[in-house]
């Protein structure tokens, strides 16, 4: 037997000994064994595909959602800055409109408050300032006085030339009275010829001087109607207001004394003097 | 099994896992402070249900109903683990049916329903429109 036959017959007990082949076998073993590696490795392989197919599709998604996401986002802003630029015209329409009432409102105070004729205030607005003057002055205990002034025979004014006429006698009166008072006095028109001043820190003996006056001014005082003159004259009552009275009484001696003027013969001033008032 | 009830916040959806009635609902807003803080919570409980599903599938089917009015990245990856959980789920057997409701003048959201409905294949995903004003 050569010995070239024995492998063929006991392989394997012979293989570790010898082999013609050992090299061949082992080779082959170890590409054998390199395959079930590769079999392990691509495995791994395969499931770090997928993992990353599966992490990019979610990657994708989720920028897919951010896009979304910020468009809205964006397009909400903008409509935000279109709201607010609308909001600023309306707020500026506003202020504008605002402002127009606040004038009207000035105008129309103005003109609630003041008599267009004569320049002097309206009756309402005459006694809202001589109450408040009233309560000033009751707090520091100073003197007032209070003028009621009446024009006389004015309704033969208005029948013999007209009410225009009248109007630019009362006119002229208005100018008159309010240049015979100070700053600080407030006149005002109480009726259609009747007008009421009050003199704030003002004694009786100086309100008198003050309404002696003005009946000299307007006694003198020509106005001029056309082609015509008109004279005209003013009969006064004065009255020192007393701490803590009623305005509205106070007014109520003035008329009197008014009315003592007027019976007295007009185109004068009478005066209340407090004995009398008292008495 | 417990049910699952997280209530509704200002920067969180409301979450409700009813395991005995095979019921699982997120509605509301979802930007938390913390996702993985949130969800987590969320998600084990649901891993728990959904294993124990798997091993004695119920006689009716699992209704996930979701209700979302707006939801931050991170709560849109939250949401796509629990699609993963739920597909995988339906994969092995169990019947799951996921609604994702949305008002009919939300178009985001419906745009969002339609790119999921892209990864069920097992598990059946509706896009539900609901009218704007009736909740």
């Amino acid at each position: 037997m050569s010995p070239e036959a024995l492998p063929t017959n006991q392989l394997p007990a012979a293989q570790e000994a010898y082999s013609l082949y050992a090299h061949e076998e082992a080779v082959i073993r170890q590409a054998e064994e390199m395959v079930d590696k590769l079999d392990n490795v691509s495995g791994g392989v395969r499931a770090l595909a997928d993992a990353y197919r599966d992490g990019y599709r979610e990657t994708a998604r989720l920028v897919r959602i951010s896009d979304r996401m910020q468009l809205d986002l964006h397009e909400a802003n903008r409509t935000l800055r279109e709201q607010a630029a609308d909001l600023k015209r309306l707020n500026d329409a506003l202020h504008t409109e605002i402002e127009r009432r606040e004038q009207l409102e000035q105008e129309l105070r103005r003109i609630a408050s003041i008599d267009e004729l004569t320049g002097t205030h309206t009756r309402r607005h005459l006694l809202e300032l001589g109450e408040h003057e009233q309560r000033r002055r009751a707090r520091h205990g100073q003197v007032m006085a209070a003028l009621m002034m009446d024009l006389d025979h004015f309704k033969r004014i208005n029948d013999g030339f007209g009410h225009a006429a009248g109007d630019q006698v009362l006119r002229d009166f208005g100018f008159l009275l309010r240049s015979s008072l100070r700053k600080g006095d407030i006149a005002g028109r109480f009726g259609g010829e009747e007008f009421l001043a009050l003199l704030p820190e003002t004694d009786l003996d100086t309100a008198q001087a003050v309404a002696e006056r003005l009946c000299e001014r307007v006694r003198d005082n020509r106005t001029l109607w056309k082609d015509q003159i008109l004279c005209i004259t003013v009969s006064v009552g004065v009255v020192a207001v007393l701490p803590d009275e009623l305005l509205e009484k106070a007014i109520g001696r003035a008329d009197q004394a008014l009315y003592a003027a007027k019976r007295a013969g007009r185109d004068r001033v009478v005066v209340d003097h407090p004995a009398r008032a008292s008495g | 099994m417990d049910t699952l009830y997280l209530p509704q916040t200002q920067r969180s959806p409301l979450v409700e896992l009813d395991a005995a009635n095979h019921r699982l609902r997120i509605e509301g807003e979802s930007y938390p402070e913390d996702a993985a803080a949130f969800f987590g919570p969320v998600m084990r409980a649901l891993d728990e249900y959904l294993d124990a599903v798997r091993e004695r599938p119920p006689a009716r089917e699992l209704i996930v109903d979701l209700r979302m009015l707006y939801f931050n990245s991170s709560s849109a990856k939250a949401l796509m683990n629990l699609f993963q959980r739920l597909e995988s789920t339906a994969r092995d057997g169990v019947e799951i049916q996921v609604n994702w409701h949305y008002d009919a003048d939300d178009e985001t959201m419906m745009e969002f329903g339609e790119d999921f409905s892209e990864d069920f294949a097992a598990a059946r995903f509706s896009l539900c429109v609901s009218d704007s004003h009736v909740t």
